[in-house]
């Protein structure tokens, strides 16, 4: 008995390095235990909650074109838009929401092992990350119901990570006009999403620090990046989000209040 | 500590403690040399910026989930990782293999955390089957409301004949303080009591008992019970316990109440209840339809002319009888122009058609200190209008004296009845104004005392 625990702590103890392969078998089986999970946890809810009713009314009346979901709804509407625009190729509303938040936790568990292995350069740092993402309780909990969180989990983490490539590699354009576009996205899921914005400054300063030069180069050419995705992007979203008002009256109050967050009485 | 108790109410405690642990080992080892330093920087960064941030905003909730999830898990990582080496200084044996079987456990006691049972919340069934049975054993035919006070933390499975109306406050974590302010909210009246104490009080759950015969109350509160006491203190009445469930963990009940409304306009039909407002009206020519010739060199006329008032169709001035402009008051010289047409032909309502305010008020005052209901049939032109209800005091010579309380009547395109109660206080004698705006038509009002609308 002594010896074969003896010989398991031997075999856990040596310096693992780990093939390609291994690495990419780790990741597949990560990310199905990561779906059993919160697939099993999707079995075992006794009822929605409040806010998934909000959401599921949303969509139901967005899918059939009825505007009054703006007379109950008042949070960032890029969730349930996209959700309307899954069922309407004949999912259920509720169905189509919660594949689709299932969807978006899986992402992020992959995100996650692109995050933690680009923070450390290191695979085996990746699949720590992910393992501790898939097996998250409160991940597991939100992916599985019907809520904003895991899409909003997914855009900070994106986020994230486009700035500490921006750090890393200081490409100037691509990754602070990513930023930008996921700014936005962010926004129109949850109005805390403005928190996305100071990623860039704060991806500045610490490439100030590091670096003490050249910063001005780096503020100049990466915001200008980061304004003009935030223009295009603001553009194409409040022309996507009216697309789902009737008359030219109700349009206006659409952008009215998606960009003041106050509901027009 | 905000932050701290924010921070473990959201993440698994040893995961919260080991990324915790790892922004003390980031800051206290000299890792500067190390690649992974200013990713890691930037990451402790954001995570105390955005967390910080949200203090002030939304206080401790779990709002705090998001700002620490992602930065977190990479900093739980970067101890993991350096697990091992730590163990070595301290000379554990087998250290490699100790980090592994610690990520072992967590890992499966993250997975048991997350797939733990769930509290069964019978309630959620009971409540409902309680409403329906006491509407069967009552006889309820018509629609009946549930107001919901806090988060009952599931959705009930209503029949279709329960309107429900959440009144979910976000302000406040401690469930008395949230009592307290869903009490606030329900003592609302328009417009606000504290800028302007004279105002007619609207109140709100009459508003409610004025349409459904029973209002059900669901109170999500404190095993003592604050409820009933309050309710009956402010509104008088008396909340019947229909139903308590008390949660054995924290003894946090889940009450259902019931209240009988005693408006007949809840429990008779339409054309019934039109028959009481018609024989017990007090407001004069409620349809307008009785016109009264303003004779056109006497000084009545000359005011409207000042004001601005064009007259409809032909060049005499008519009025509605038993109303009368108030050029004294709420009405400028300069305010034109102003259309006014009585319900003949061309209309059925009576149309006021203005850019400013016009006042129209009734020619004999009635009783104050008392409650009526007033029944308005009303709607908007193509171009929107506003329309309120006012209650002016004057002297005898009509002198105004001082405004008791104003309510705004909700306009939509089409015409709709409808019924709001007022209690008119600090007043013997009022004169009921209709204030108009915009493009307003008015095809009745009527005003029954209390006693007469209730049983």
């Amino acid at each position: 008995m002594k010896n074969k625990l003896a010989s398991i702590l031997h075999f856990l103890d040596r310096d693992f390095t780990l093939s390609k392969r291994q690495v990419l078998f780790a990741f597949l089986a990560l990310l199905i235990i990561g779906a059993g999970l919160r697939c099993s946890y999707w079995t075992m809810r006794d009822r929605p909650p409040l806010d998934e009713n909000l959401y599921i009314q949303a969509v139901e009346k967005m899918t059939k074109n009825d505007d009054s979901w703006r007379k109950d709804y008042d949070s960032g509407t890029l969730m349930p838009i996209l959700a309307a625009n899954v069922s309407k190729l004949g999912i259920k509303p509720e169905t189509a929401l919660h594949m689709l938040n299932m969807g978006y936790a899986m992402l992020w568990v992959l995100v996650m092992f692109f995050l933690c292995r680009d923070v450390f350069d290191d695979d085996k740092a990746g699949l720590l990350g992910m393992s501790l993402a898939a097996f998250n309780p409160y991940s597991v909990r939100l992916s599985s119901q019907i809520l904003r969180e895991p899409l909003y989990i997914l855009i900070f983490t994106l986020s994230l990570w486009c700035a500490l490539r921006f750090i890393e590699n200081k490409k100037y354009y691509l990754y602070p006009a990513m930023l930008g576009m996921l700014t936005i996205l962010g926004f129109f899921v949850r109005y805390e999403g403005i928190e996305i914005s100071l990623f860039l400054p704060l991806a500045i300063f610490v490439i100030f620090i590091q670096y003490k030069m050249q910063y001005v180069r780096v503020c100049v050419y990466s915001f200008a990046a980061y304004l003009l995705s935030v223009g295009l992007l603001v553009g194409a979203l409040v022309n996507f989000n009216n697309s789902y008002m009737c008359n030219a009256s109700q349009k206006a109050v659409g952008y009215f209040e998606l960009f003041t967050g106050n509901r027009v009485k | 500590m905000t932050f701290l108790s924010g921070f473990f109410m959201v993440n698994f405690l040893p995961w919260g403690l080991i990324a915790l642990s790892g922004i003390v080992l980031f800051f206290s080892g000299n890792y500067k040399q190390k690649k992974w330093y200013y990713p890691l920087l930037f990451i402790v960064i954001v995570l105390t910026v955005i967390s910080f941030w949200r203090i002030p905003v939304a206080g401790i909730s779990r709002r705090y989930v998001m700002p620490t999830l992602v930065p977190g898990i990479v900093i739980c990582t970067f101890v993991l990782m350096l697990l091992p080496k730590i163990f070595g200084k301290f000379k554990v044996p087998y250290a490699n293999a100790v980090t592994v079987v610690m990520i072992a456990v967590l890992l499966i006691a993250c997975a048991a955390k997350a797939l733990r049972t769930q509290e069964k919340k019978e309630y959620l069934y009971d409540i409902p089957e309680a409403i329906s049975l006491d509407c069967q054993k009552n006889n309820i035919n018509k629609n009946v409301v549930l107001l919901v006070f806090g988060n009952p933390g599931g959705r009930l499975e209503l029949n279709d004949n329960v309107d429900v109306i959440n009144i979910e406050n976000r302000h406040f974590n401690d469930r008395l303080a949230d009592v307290a302010y869903q009490f606030a909210f329900l003592g609302r009246i328009t417009p606000d009591e504290t800028t302007n104490p004279d105002v007619l009080k609207i109140r709100y759950p009459d508003i409610l008992k004025i349409r459904y015969p029973y209002l059900y109350i669901l109170s999500v509160e404190n095993q003592a019970g604050s409820l009933s006491n309050a309710w009956d203190k402010k509104y008088r009445d008396k909340l019947a316990l229909l139903y308590e469930y008390i949660r054995p963990k924290d003894q946090i009940a889940y009450r259902l109440y019931r209240l009988r409304s005693s408006y007949l306009s809840a429990w008779l039909s339409t054309d019934e209840f039109e028959k009481i407002l018609r024989a017990n009206n007090v407001l004069p020519n409620g349809d307008f339809k009785k016109k009264l010739r303003v004779p056109p060199d006497g000084s009545i006329a000359q005011v409207l002319r000042k004001c601005g008032v064009v007259p409809a169709g032909d060049s005499e001035f008519y009025l509605p009888e038993g109303w009368m402009i108030d050029p004294a008051h709420g009405w400028k010289a300069a305010c034109k122009p102003v259309s006014i047409k009585l319900p003949g032909d061309l209309t059925d309502a009576l149309n006021i058609q203005s850019k400013d305010w016009v006042t129209l008020h009734t020619m004999d005052t009635l009783d104050g200190n008392k409650t009526y209901l007033f029944a308005i049939d009303a709607s908007a032109g193509p171009e929107g209008g506003k329309l309120s209800l006012v209650s002016y005091v004057y002297t005898s010579d009509m002198k105004y004296v001082k405004t008791t309380g104003y309510h705004d009547i909700s306009l939509s395109n089409q015409h709709r009845r409808q019924l709001i109660p007022f209690r008119l206080e600090n007043c013997e004698k009022f004169r009921l104004s209709l204030l108009f705006s915009g493009n307003v038509n008015v095809k009745s009002i009527m005003a029954i005392p209390e006693e007469t609308a209730t049983k």
